[in-house]
């Protein structure tokens, strides 16, 4: 499994959506828009099993591994020791970058850590979990993330810019 | 129905029915209408007042202390009732008829939890504070001609 996610598919929905192809400016935006989506929803705790469904909230931590985040001095402040949302150091949400690509936007961890680990590495590990190791299925849209994102194109490109005066 | 610390708290469905009749809108008009109230009520919002232009009340000292309100990178002005966001992505329109409009949340949906809290002064206890209370669930009059103005201009 890639650790990468090309959101094609959502494109081609959000063009229905606004009834207009979207220009290469505006899917650089929205692509930007869905990574800040993405990363905040991760850390406040949520992920997103499939696109466009409902986000729940990630698996819990093992009390062992509770145990080790409370004895950890690189705990980032974006994390508490019990806090499922991805973050130890906090290296690989912060790694995310979207590209766009012809029709495509591409949300990917990026990099190397400090460990020398790769970021799309452990991204990969949290989405396959293991024997004893819970899923958490994080680089997906929810569907009231896309409701956000064509909110924002419509804002910033589409009908509601020219309907500023009235809302 | 939420649930907080064992106790459970009834939530009310929160949905406001605006009466579009008079105006001579068509069907398409009802629509565009109805977008366009969602989208005052989220851009109101957004902008940290409530359904009568009054400021919402700030955020709790323990709120704005909160490690939720640190990731999702939030300041403490304005005030406008958006962590993940998901709560005003929620806001739809729930029924059209010939005469007017339903806008509002799923019934028994998370969202609808989280905006009644806001708009009852709730936040997942049993009774309601007013003080606390962010109603940003309507449109006023003069909002609401503005809007039809608009819509009838484009005929």
């Amino acid at each position: 499994m890639s650790s990468q996610r090309q959101f094609a598919n959502i494109i081609k929905k959000l063009e229905k959506s606004v009834e207009q192809a979207i220009s290469k400016t505006a899917l650089k935006n929205v692509g930007v828009f869905a990574r800040d989506l993405v990363v905040k929803r991760t850390r406040l705790g949520y992920g997103v099993k499939n696109d466009l469904e409902a986000k729940s909230r990630l698996a819990k931590l093992s009390p062992n591994y509770i145990k080790k985040r409370k004895m950890f001095d690189g705990l980032s402040s974006n994390t508490s020791p019990s806090r499922s949302n991805l973050t130890l150091t906090g290296q690989m949400l912060d790694s995310i970058i979207s590209e766009t690509k012809d029709r495509t936007i591409i949300i990917k961890p990026t990099g190397r850590r400090d460990d020398g680990k790769l970021n799309a590495d452990i991204a990969r590990y949290a989405e396959e979990g293991g024997r004893n190791r819970p899923k958490r299925i994080f680089l997906r849209i929810s569907q009231l993330e896309f409701k956000q994102i064509v909110r924002f194109y419509r804002k910033t490109f589409g009908d509601l810019l020219r309907k500023k005066k009235v809302i | 129905m939420i649930q907080a610390k064992g106790i459970t708290v009834a939530t009310k469905w929160q949905k406001i029915k605006i009466d579009l009749s008079g105006y001579g809108l068509n069907s398409d008009q009802k629509d565009e209408v109805a977008d366009l109230i969602i989208e005052r009520i989220v851009n109101r919002t957004d902008q940290g007042k409530d359904k009568e232009g009054k400021r919402f009340p700030g955020y709790s000292k323990s709120y704005k202390e909160s490690l939720d309100f640190k990731v999702a990178g939030k300041k403490g002005r304005p005030v406008d009732l958006q962590l993940s966001g998901d709560m005003l992505a929620a806001l739809e329109v729930l029924d059209k008829t010939s005469r007017s409009v339903t806008v509002g949340f799923e019934r028994g949906s998370e969202e609808n939890a989280k905006a009644d809290g806001n708009i009852r002064g709730t936040y997942g206890k049993p009774t309601p504070d007013p003080k606390k209370a962010r109603d940003f669930l309507g449109i006023t009059e003069t909002e609401l001609s503005k809007i039809i103005k608009f819509v009838k201009a484009q005929e």
